[in-house]
C-alpha cells in the first residue's frame, strides 16, 4: 500500500517533468532554436582604414598603420569571470584593470554584443604572450585595427588634433551617431572637425562562435569589406608650418620670461591658413597610444598648458597691432582732428603734433622711451606707433560717444572680426573681446571700479591696450583684410576631400567668399603707407629688423608691431602681423609671444623667419635684421 | 530458516551449474540493462558535449568519467553479493563513518565553486557527503526497523529526523543544500515505508512551508540570512525571476534554450551548439539534462525519464518483495532517493525547479556520485537476488 502511494508520487513527478518538456521542446521548440542561433552567431566589426591627411604640397601630415588591438564583447564575458580574466590580462599588459572593467561595464549596458578595445596597439613581445595564454583569457581576442600616426610629430599638432576612444561622457552622443562600444573618434582638431570624412565605413563579418566569443570552425557567414575614410586635403604649408613652430620654439626659449607663443599664417585674399601654431605642444601620438606618464606631464601645471590653442582660443590684448583699426575708423567717420576749432575732420593729409607725452583727464599719456616724435601725418603716426597720437583719437572716439550714443570704436574692431570666432573649421575656437558699454556694465573685476563706460576705455582701445582682447588668428584675419584691400575673409583649413584613389568627394575651399568690409580706398592707402613705413622708415619700430630684406633685393613686408601690458608690470606680450609682398600681399603672418617683450624683439623676427619660407615671398631668412627694442 | 542454509543445501547436488543459476537467475536484469543504458548514454552525451571544454584534449572529460563508470560497475558488484542484512546491525558505526568523512572535509577539504566538499584523493576529489546518501539509506532504515516496536510512532519520527537533521547540517554547511535535501527526501522515504501515520507529514509540509517563508523571506529581512545569497536567489527565482544575479539567470535562460532548441526529434551531437558552445554553463554535470534535451529532442528526453521511472519501479517491485522489513525499507528509500534526485534535477534543468546541485544520476559527470549510484543499484541487486530463495 506504502509502495503504491510512492509509485504514485513517481509517476505523477515524472508526469510533471514530461509533460513541461513537451510544451518546452515540441511547443516552444522553434522559439527557442532561434535564441540558439542568436547566441552562436556573431557580427564582427571590421574596422576601417581611417582617411589620410596632406597639405597642400602633398606632405602626409596623418596616416594609420596596421596594428593589434585586444578586443572582448562584454557578453562574452561575464561576471564573475570578466573580473578574474581582466586582472590577469592587466598584469600581462602592465596597465591597471580598473578602466578595461569601467568600459566593459559602460558597453554592457548598450551594445552588449559590439567588441569593446581593451587595448590599443598591442607590441608584438605581448601579443606572442598573449597568444601563447590565450586560453587563461577567455573572451579576449586579437582584432586587427589600425593605428594612427603623425608622421610631422609636433608640427601641426594643435590643428591636426588626435584620436581616441569614445569615452563613457560622450557615449550617449556618439551612439546615435551610429558608433559602438569605444571606438575610436577623432577627439579634437581637423581628425574632430572631419571625422565624418574621415572615419570611412566599417565592414563586418557574420561569424559562428563560441561562447567566449571564439569563432569556431572557420565557419564565416558574410562578410563585408570596410571602406576606407576619405583624405582631407588642408591649406597648410608645411615649410611654412615648420618654420613658424620652430620661431615659436627659439622665440620662447631666447626671451626668458616667455611663457607661449602663437601664431597664424594666411593667404590674405583667400583666408586659407598656410600655418598655425601654439606654443608650448605636444606630440599627437601620445594621446593616440595613450601614453599616461606623458600625457599626465601635459597636464601638470608647470607644463605651460600645450594642449591649449593660444592662436584661436586664447585672448590677448593686441596692443599697438590694433592702431591701424583706430585709424581706419578716424579717417571713415571722419572724427575731428583733435583740438580743432571749429571741429576739422581727419583727412588721409593731416598731420598732428606727436610730443614726449600728452595730459588727457588725470593721467599722461607718453610715447614709447618718451620720444618726442614731432609733427606726423598719419602714416607716420603708425611708422611711430605714436601713443599721443593715438590716444587723442581715442578720446574722439569717446566724444563721439558722448555726444552721439554711437560706440562707434566697437564697431570697427567688429568690422575687422575681432571678438568674434572667425568661422575657422575647428572645434573650440574662443571669441575674446571687444569691450562695449554693455559689457563693462556686469563685468567685475572685483576690485570696486566702477563700471561706466570711461573716456579712459576708448583710449585704451585705441592702443590696443586695457580690455581688449583679442585671438591671433582673429588679428591675422584684420590684417589680410588690411592686404587684400578691404575684403574680410574666413580662415579655412580644408582644401577638399577626395577617395583615397583621388577622385573628389567635396570641394571646401571657396565656401565663404571674402565679405567687403566697405573702407575708402584712400583710408587703405593710408594704412598700407604706414605700415610700410613700420619696417622700412627712418623711424619704423620694426625697421631693424624687416629693413634689411627690402634694401637686399627681397620682398617689401609691411605690418605692425605690438607691445602689449600685461598684468605683470614691465613685461609686455610681444605682437607682429605682417603681410608680403607688400603692394601685391600672398601671405599674412601674425604672431604673439607671451611675455616676449618688446613687439619688435621676439614677434617681428618670428615673421620675418615665416614670410622667408613661404614659397611666393622666399628668401634668406639670414637677411632678417636683428631686432632693436621698439613698440 | 536461515537463508544462507538453503542455499547451501541446494549446491550440494550440482555445485557448479546451481552456483551459476544463483548468480544470474535472481538478478534483476531489465534494472541492470536500464541502469547500463542510461550510464552509456550519459558517456555518449560528456564525449559529445565536452569536446572543447579543455583544451587539446577533447575526451578529458569522457575519460574520466569512463573511469568512474568502470569503479562504480566494481562497487556495484562488491555490493550486490553481499548479505543486506549484515548492513542492518551497524546503524551507529555508519553514521560515525559518515560524519567522521565529513569532519575530514571540513579539515582539509578542497574547494570547488566556493564550496568545500572534497577530500583529494591523488588526482581525484572524494565526496563524501555524495557516499553518505546511501548511508543514510541503511542508517535510517536499520533505525527505523530497529525501533520500530519500541518508540511511539512521533516519537520515532523525531528520533529519525533528529539522526537525519546532523548530517544534513553539516552537508548544508559545506554549503552543499542539495545533498542535504536528498538526505530528508531519504527521511520521507523511510518514513513512508514504516507506517508513519500520515498526519506527520501533513505538520512536516506545514512546517517546511513556514521554514521556506522563514529562511527566505522574514529572516533575511531582519538580518539573519541563512541560506547563501546565491541560495536564496535560486530558490526565488522561481517567482520573481529579476531577483537572481545575472550568472543564475543566464544558467537557467541558456539551459531552456537548449532544451527548447531540441525540439521535438534533437539537433544530434553536432547541431547542439547551445551545448557543444559552452552557451550552458555546467552542461556536463548537473546541466547535462539540457545537452540530452538539445541532442535528442523531445523524444530522447523523455526516453531518458521512461527509464528512471523503470528504475524506481524496480526499486518498488524488489521493496514489494523483500525478505525482511530491512530491506523493504532499504530498497523504498533508495526509490525516494532516485525519484528525489531525477526530479528536482531534472526540474531545474527545465525551469519548475530551484538550481541546486544535485546531479542527474548515471548521467551527470562526477565520480563520487556516480560510484554511489552504482552502490544503490548494488544494494537493490542484492536484495532482490535474496527473494527467489525464500
Amino acid at each position: 500500500m506504502r509502495i503504491a502511494a510512492l509509485g504514485v508520487a513517481a509517476v505523477v513527478l515524472l508526469g510533471i517533468l514530461v509533460t513541461r518538456l513537451w510544451f518546452l521542446q515540441v511547443i516552444g521548440g522553434q522559439a527557442y532554436a532561434n535564441q540558439a542561433d542568436q547566441n552562436r552567431i556573431r557580427v564582427i566589426d571590421l574596422p576601417a582604414q581611417r582617411g589620410t591627411i596632406v597639405d597642400r604640397n602633398g606632405d602626409v601630415l596623418a596616416t594609420v598603420r596596421q596594428g593589434w588591438n585586444l578586443v572582448a564583447r562584454p557578453l562574452d564575458l561575464r561576471n564573475p569571470r570578466r573580473q578574474s580574466v581582466i586582472r590577469s590580462l592587466a598584469q600581462v599588459l602592465g596597465k591597471p584593470p580598473r578602466p578595461m572593467l569601467k568600459d566593459l561595464a559602460i558597453a554592457e549596458q548598450d551594445t552588449p554584443y559590439d567588441a569593446v578595445i581593451l587595448a590599443k596597439d598591442v607590441p608584438l613581445a605581448l601579443r606572442a604572450a598573449f597568444a601563447e595564454r590565450q586560453g587563461d583569457f577567455p573572451g579576449v581576442s586579437l582584432q586587427r585595427g589600425y593605428v594612427r600616426t603623425y608622421p610631422m610629430g609636433e608640427y601641426a599638432a594643435h590643428v591636426l588634433g588626435f584620436t581616441g576612444s569614445i569615452n563613457a561622457d560622450d557615449a550617449e552622443r556618439y551612439k546615435q551617431q551610429g558608433y559602438v562600444g569605444n571606438e575610436i573618434v577623432g577627439k579634437a582638431g581637423l581628425e574632430q572637425e572631419y571625422e565624418s570624412y574621415l572615419k570611412g565605413t566599417k565592414g563586418r563579418e557574420t561569424v559562428e562562435v563560441d561562447a567566449t566569443g571564439r569563432p569556431v570552425g572557420g565557419g564565416v557567414y558574410e562578410t563585408v569589406s570596410p571602406t576606407p575614410g576619405n583624405t582631407l586635403v588642408v591649406s597648410l604649408d608645411m615649410r611654412v608650418q615648420r618654420a613658424l613652430q620652430d620661431q615659436l620654439r627659439e622665440r620662447v626659449a631666447t626671451n626668458y620670461q616667455a611663457t607661449g607663443a602663437a601664431g597664424v599664417a594666411l593667404d590674405p585674399e583667400t583666408g586659407e591658413v598656410l600655418g598655425m601654431a601654439s606654443y608650448p605642444t605636444y606630440d599627437p601620438e601620445d594621446f593616440v597610444r595613450g601614453r599616461m606618464k606623458r600625457i599626465r606631464a601635459y597636464y601638470r601645471k608647470d607644463a605651460g598648458n600645450p594642449t591649449y590653442s593660444r592662436f584661436m582660443q586664447g585672448g590677448y590684448p593686441p596692443g599697438s597691432t590694433f592702431k591701424p583699426i583706430t585709424l581706419t575708423g578716424a579717417l571713415e567717420t571722419p572724427l575731428p582732428v583733435p583740438g580743432s576749432r571749429p571741429p576739422v575732420g581727419l583727412t588721409p593729409g593731416t598731420v598732428m603734433h606727436s610730443g614726449q607725452c600728452v595730459p588727457l583727464y588725470d593721467i599722461e599719456i607718453c610715447n614709447f622711451d618718451k620720444e618726442n616724435q614731432g609733427e606726423l601725418s598719419m602714416p607716420g603716426a603708425l611708422e611711430w606707433s605714436s601713443n599721443t597720437i593715438f590716444a587723442l583719437l581715442g578720446n574722439q572716439y569717446w566724444h563721439y560717444y558722448d555726444r552721439t550714443g554711437t560706440q562707434l570704436q566697437q564697431r570697427w574692431a567688429e568690422k575687422y572680426g575681432l571678438g568674434r570666432p572667425t568661422g575657422i573649421d575647428l572645434p573650440g575656437e574662443g571669441a575674446a573681446r571687444i569691450p562695449d558699454v554693455a559689457w563693462k556694465k556686469t563685468y567685475d573685476y572685483g576690485d570696486g571700479r566702477t563700471n561706466n563706460w570711461q573716456p579712459g576705455d576708448n583710449i585704451n582701445m585705441a592702443m590696443g591696450q586695457g580690455d581688449v582682447q583679442v585671438t591671433p588668428l582673429q588679428m591675422a584675419v584684420a590684417f589680410a583684410a588690411i592686404a587684400n584691400g578691404g575684403k574680410l575673409v574666413t580662415p579655412t583649413l580644408g582644401e577638399r576631400v577626395q577617395t583615397p584613389a583621388g577622385s573628389l568627394v567635396r570641394q571646401l575651399a571657396g565656401a565663404h567668399p571674402p565679405q567687403p568690409i566697405g573702407i575708402k580706398p584712400s583710408t587703405m592707402n593710408v594704412l598700407h603707407d604706414g605700415l610700410k613705413l613700420v619696417t622700412t622708415g627712418a623711424n619704423g619700430t620694426a625697421t631693424s629688423v624687416f629693413g634689411p630684406v627690402a634694401a637686399s633685393g627681397g620682398p617689401v613686408i609691411a605690418g605692425k608691431t605690438g607691445t602689449a601690458q600685461t598684468n605683470k608690470v614691465g613685461i609686455s606680450h610681444s605682437w607682429f602681423v605682417g603681410y608680403a609682398p607688400a603692394d601685391r600681399p600672398r601671405i599674412v603672418v601674425a604672431v604673439m609671444v607671451e611675455y616676449g617683450g618688446t613687439g619688435a624683439t621676439a614677434a617681428a623676427p618670428a615673421v620675418c623667419n615665416v614670410i622667408a619660407a613661404y614659397g611666393p615671398t622666399k628668401f634668406d631668412p639670414g637677411l632678417c635684421g636683428t631686432p632693436r627694442k621698439a613698440d | 530458516m536461515s537463508i544462507l542454509t538453503q542455499s547451501r543445501r541446494a549446491s550440494e547436488h550440482t555445485p557448479v551449474a546451481d552456483r551459476a543459476r544463483e548468480m544470474v537467475a535472481g538478478l534483476d536484469w531489465l534494472l541492470m540493462l536500464v541502469v547500463a543504458g542510461l550510464s552509456a548514454w550519459g558517456l555518449y552525451v560528456i564525449r559529445e558535449g565536452t569536446k572543447t571544454d579543455v583544451r587539446s584534449q577533447p575526451t578529458y572529460y569522457f575519460d574520466r568519467q569512463l573511469m568512474f563508470v568502470v569503479a562504480g560497475v566494481v562497487v556495484f558488484a562488491v555490493v550486490a553479493s553481499i548479505n543486506p542484512e549484515w548492513l542492518q546491525s551497524v546503524p551507529w558505526v555508519l553514521l560515525g563513518a559518515l560524519l567522521g568523512a565529513l569532519a575530514v572535509v571540513f579539515a582539509i577539504g578542497g574547494s570547488v565553486n566556493g564550496s568545500v566538499r572534497w577530500i583529494d584523493v591523488g588526482p581525484f576529489g572524494l565526496q563524501p557527503s555524495e557516499f553518505g546518501k546511501v548511508l543514510m539509506v541503511l542508517i535510517l532504515s536499520g533505525l527505523a526497523v530497529e525501533r520500530m516496536g519500541e518508540m511511539e510512532p512521533w516519537r520515532l519520527t523525531a528520533f529519525l529526523g533528529l539522526v537525519t537533521a546532523v548530517p544534513a547540517l553539516v552537508v548544508f554547511m559545506q554549503p552543499d543544500l542539495g545533498t542535504s535535501l536528498v538526505y530528508w527526501a531519504i527521511y520521507l522515504g523511510v518514513l513512508v515505508m514504516i507506517l508513519t501515520p500520515w498526519q506527520h507529514f501533513a505538520v512536516m509540509g506545514g512546517s517546511l512551508v513556514a521554514l521556506v517563508v522563514l529562511v527566505v523571506g522574514v529572516l533575511p529581512a531582519i538580518g539573519l540570512p541563512v541560506l547563501k545569497d546565491y541560495q536564496a536567489a535560486r530558490i526565488t527565482v522561481l517567482f520573481n525571476p529579476d531577483s537572481v544575479d545575472s550568472d543564475t539567470r543566464l544558467q537557467i535562460t541558456q539551459a531552456k534554450i537548449g532544451i527548447g532548441a531540441g525540439g521535438a526529434t534533437g539537433k544530434g551531437a553536432d547541431g547542439a551548439t547551445q551545448s557543444t558552445r559552452a552557451f550552458i554553463p555546467e552542461h556536463h554535470t548537473d546541466f547535462i539534462f539540457s545537452v540530452v534535451g538539445e541532442m535528442f529532442g523531445f523524444i530522447g528526453s523523455a526516453v531518458v525519464i521512461i527509464l528512471f521511472g523503470i528504475v524506481v519501479w524496480r526499486a518498488l517491485r524488489i521493496s514489494a518483495r523483500a525478505p525482511t522489513q530491512f530491506e523493504q525499507v532499504v530498497a523504498d528509500a533508495v526509490a525516494a532517493m532516485f525519484i528525489f534526485q531525477v526530479f528536482v534535477n531534472i526540474g531545474m534543468n527545465i525551469g519548475v525547479m530551484p538550481v541546486t546541485g544535485i546531479p542527474l544520476p548515471f548521467l551527470s559527470y562526477g565520480g563520487s556520485h556516480t560510484l554511489t549510484n552504482f552502490a544503490a543499484i548494488g544494494l537493490l541487486i542484492a536484495i532482490g537476488r535474496r527473494r527467489v530463495n525464500i
